[in-house]
């Protein structure tokens, strides 16, 4: 058994040996580079002969490179020769695990040694990934934490220019802190606690308590590379390389330094003579290795101690066995895994966004300019077989082009659904409260925008449903159920759009409180009858909030209107239904991107409007018998024995239309807020996707328009937003 | 009329000329992005009615001002000539953005000398002469010379009856 990196290390010398020259130092630099990596490696197995070996093949291939005249042929015969029982002690050799239980007698000069590489490199922080970690996680901490790595980098820079410089200080303690908090999450408790110290470090900058120094920022640089190497590292292992060895990186000596900083005392003594800005590890590994040197030539070397990490980790090291098992565990199964999760962990490219909109509107007009082509009377006329064929093909690729286009935008909603699990914990921790959070369909994708401002939302609901819907567990067992509540969040794709469902198992709404409430509150009149899930709705209305004792999660009656306030910005709406006793159900109805609408395109007069699909219940053609006209409250009409206001855009908009009569027209019935309302329209053109698109600052002021969009003939047509177009006073007629 | 119009007097370079009805108006040829026929403009509900609506300029929705009804110069007559010419607005947050305006005929493209060009002269309280930067003389012909950024900057917000019921005539 020999593992696969000193096997490999042992092949590549192999190859550089044979391509030796006599007196010549070419290929020399690489052996010797070869030779300490294989000293270095904690997984070079313990074998005395073969590490006296290595070292004298090493002292003959940097006397060699000292004295730049390169090795005689007898001399590459030695190299060899040394090479090949170093190789086979190697092979030989069991496992050093095994080995480390009877230690190898100390060398005489060990103890300076190990003083001098701890007095210079200290601590290393280690840790381990393992197949059971969220290697998604860990892909995005790389990815993100080069970017914030970036991000300190140039704020470095700065910072040397003008120390006192307020925002890079703050962008740069910004950084630190998120890459702490990822590290966290992720449970890599070095990356955390160094990301931490180097945090305090700029925090006590930022407040003025210390100034920037160059000491300040050669620190600052030194962290930010020892973080970088721990990126560095987990990349290439979720990359497949090595999977599960330890990811070490010694941070102890600049965790000291950091720390003597911030004390205000004067630096421990930093062994290496210049501050090492680059890794400390190199600096630490490197040292024995040149000092030894010079003594291995002479006979009898002393068999070397053992390579520095497995001596000098005082991080409370898991017990060697165990370390080892660690390491061969998955490596056994890595080459398998390894291939389908290179595969699996895409890597990303960070873009502004605004090229993509760009990118999204072109491909718009690419799909007109095309159908523009291809309905061409010309082009109609043709009979040809091959234009035909062509003219397919072209369509075919605009489609992929264009569906490819808005996929850019589209992200999975997991971000947004994972914060919830911590928050439920905690809420429940909070409140003595049993309550498991089940997730499914975190990988339904959508608009990176929407995704964003979905977060809020379902906050403030998740709130809701842990502090009002699931009740203690005492309540729960006394009402029959099991004392752990549940609230199952979900999405899915349904209808050109997004479904996404929380449904507690809680006790419920009591409508009899809510409407008490309201009543109360002076929300609703006595004289009105209001059906169980008009009083659901009312939840949503500003200043409601029925705990009886404002907790500090919930109960401030801030947060359901709220949610739909953001959602109704998002162009989608929400829907509640409940059972006493058995829980609530929220559903909330989303676009699948804001670029892009699914729109009914409707006429009125001369004109043509969309009105987003998702906002429309039902569309109809009245009957004579369902109009009434309302003294004083204008026209109704009943659809299915509720009664609805009847908005006529001709009037709201100042269009002139021949259709005056509703039953000559098409009603849309669209949600506006928590009531409905009838629009009535001339006719109903057709249902189309279309790019969204603003209006300009010229037509900011209006209302009851929510954007444009570029129809298939080139022209434009406004979409109406059907809340604010029924809040509108009737217009006068437009002049045309 | 005040200071500020002075120190803003128009510079000598090229300016696009175009007429309305009987008068000759020029802007600055640089801010001039496309001049474009007449093609079917979507109105916007409940704005006044100098401002037509929106066009589709490839992909970008641009809104169309009619400086006929800007100007109080009654509605356009039907003709071939008439054209949309859609000038960049450098708005006061250092955005700037495009928007089309519709004119009876773009005459032509000609050098003013800084000799040629005037400030406006006092109309007292006879026109609202906010918009205009100076007066040029060429080919023995008054061309006003339009502070575009003004005119446009804030179409849709300016107070419609500021310049209803007055006419432009020089």
């Amino acid at each position: 058994m020999i593992d696969p990196k000193i096997e490999t290390l042992l092949q590549a010398l192999a190859t550089e040996m044979a391509f030796l020259a006599p007196a010549s130092v070419q290929g020399l630099d690489a052996i010797a580079s070869s030779l300490r990596q294989l000293e270095r490696a904690p997984e070079t197995p313990e074998s005395p002969e073969a590490l006296h070996e290595l070292a004298t093949a090493l002292a003959l291939c940097e006397q060699a490179i000292g004295a730049s005249q390169g090795l005689d042929e007898q001399q590459i015969e030695q190299l060899q020769s040394s090479y090949e029982r170093m190789a086979n002690a190697l092979y030989l050799a069991k496992p050093r695990a095994a080995t480390e239980a009877t230690p190898a007698p100390e060398p005489a000069h060990a103890p300076a040694l190990q003083d001098d590489s701890e007095s210079e490199a200290g601590a290393l922080g280690r840790f381990f990934i393992s197949a059971d970690d969220d290697l998604e996680l860990l892909n995005e901490f790389c990815n993100e934490g080069r970017d914030l790595l970036g991000q300190v980098e140039q704020g470095v820079l700065v910072l040397e220019e003008n120390p006192r410089h307020k925002d890079t200080l703050n962008q740069v303690f910004r950084a630190f802190h998120t890459f702490k908090g990822g590290a966290g999450f992720l449970g890599i408790e070095p990356i955390q606690q160094l990301a931490h110290q180097l945090e305090s470090l700029l925090d006590a900058a930022r407040r003025d308590q210390l100034p920037i120094t160059q000491t300040v920022i050669e620190l600052i640089l030194a962290g930010g590379d020892a973080l970088q190497k721990y990126v560095t590292e987990i990349a290439r292992q979720l990359g497949g390389e090595g999977f599960g060895q330890p990811i070490q990186v010694a941070t102890g000596d600049l965790l000291r330094r950091v720390e003597a900083c911030l004390l205000g005392e004067p630096m421990p003594a930093p062994a290496a003579t210049p501050v090492p800005v680059t890794a400390p590890v190199d600096a630490a590994a490197a040292t024995p290795v040149l000092e030894r040197a010079p003594v291995a030539v002479s006979p009898p070397p002393p068999p070397a101690p053992p390579p520095a990490p497995s001596s000098l980790a005082p991080t409370p090291a898991p017990a060697p066995a165990s370390k080892a098992s660690a390491v061969q565990a998955p490596a056994a199964k890595a080459p398998v895994a390894a291939a389908a999760r290179s595969e699996a962990l895409a890597s990303y490219v960070k873009l502004d966004t605004r090229k993509l909109d760009a990118m999204v509107d072109l491909m718009g007009e690419l799909v007109i300019a095309q159908s523009m082509v291809v309905q061409h009377k010309l082009v109609q006329e043709q009979r040809d077989r091959e234009l035909e064929r062509h003219l397919r093909q072209l369509s075919r690729i605009t489609t992929d082009l264009q569906r490819n286009a808005m996929s850019l935008r589209m992200v999975p909603i997991r971000s947004a659904f994972q914060k919830m699990t911590r928050l439920v914990r905690d809420l429940a921790a909070a409140q003595n409260k049993q309550v498991q959070l089940h997730l499914s369909g975190e990988d339904t994708e959508l608009d990176r925008n929407i995704v964003e401002e979905l977060a809020d939302p379902l906050l403030h609901m998740m709130r809701n449903a842990v502090d009002h819907g699931v009740e203690t567990p005492a309540a729960r067992e006394a009402a029959g159920k099991s004392a752990q509540g549940n609230i199952y969040l979900h999405a899915m794709h349904q209808g050109g759009g997004i479904l996404i469902r929380m449904r507690d198992d809680g006790r419920g709404l009591d409508s009899q409180r809510i409407l008490a409430k309201a009543l109360q509150k002076g929300l609703v009149s006595a004289e009105e009858t209001l059906t169980d899930k008009s009083i659901f709705n009312l939840i949503f209305l500003p200043g409601f909030s029925t705990a009886e004792t404002v907790t500090d999660i919930s109960g401030r009656g801030v947060g359901m209107d709220v949610v739909r306030g953001n959602i109704s910005r998002l162009r989608g709406r929400i829907d509640i239904s409940s059972a006493p006793g058995e829980g609530t159900t929220f559903e909330i109805f989303l676009p699948l991107t804001l670029a892009i609408i699914d729109g009914m395109l409707v006429g009125v007069g001369q004109e043509r409007f969309i009105l987003p699909t998702l906002a429309i219940r039902e569309s109809l053609r009245p009957q004579p018998h369902m109009v009434s006209t309302v003294q004083g409250k204008g026209e109704v009409i009943t659809v299915r024995d509720k009664l609805i206001p009847l908005v006529r855009l001709s009037e709201k908009l100042g269009i002139a239309t021949e259709v005056n009569d509703p039953c000559q027209g098409i009603v849309m019935v669209v949600d506006s807020g928590a009531r409905s309302r009838a629009l009535l329209v001339d006719s109903l053109i057709g249902k189309q996707e279309v790019v969204i698109k603003s209006l300009g600052e010229t037509f900011q002021n209006q209302q009851g328009m929510s954007g444009a969009a570029i129809l298939g003939d080139g022209r434009v047509a406004l979409i109406i937003d059907p809340d604010a177009v029924s809040q509108l006073s009737s217009a006068p007629a437009l002049s045309a | 009329m005040t200071p500020t119009l002075a120190e803003n007097l128009p510079t000598a370079g090229k300016y696009l000329t175009f007429a309305l009805a009987q008068e000759r108006y020029s802007v600055p040829v640089l801010k001039v992005r496309e001049i474009m026929r007449l093609c079917p403009v979507t109105p916007v509900p409940r704005m006044p009615a100098y401002i037509k609506g929106v066009i589709n300029l490839r992909g970008k929705i641009v809104p169309v001002v009619d400086l006929r009804e800007r100007f109080g110069l009654g509605g356009c007559e039907d003709s071939e000539r008439i054209c949309i010419v859609v000038v960049q607005v450098d708005g006061a947050e250092g955005a700037s953005r495009l928007t089309g305006m519709i004119v009876d005929v773009v005459e032509e493209v000609s050098h003013f000398q800084a000799d040629d060009l005037e400030p406006p002269p006092d109309f007292g309280d006879a026109i609202d002469a906010r918009f205009i930067v100076g007066m040029a003389k060429s080919k023995g012909t008054v061309k006003t010379v339009l502070d575009i950024d003004r005119l446009l900057s804030h179409v849709g917000q300016i107070d419609l009856r500021a310049i209803s019921g007055r006419s432009a005539e020089a």
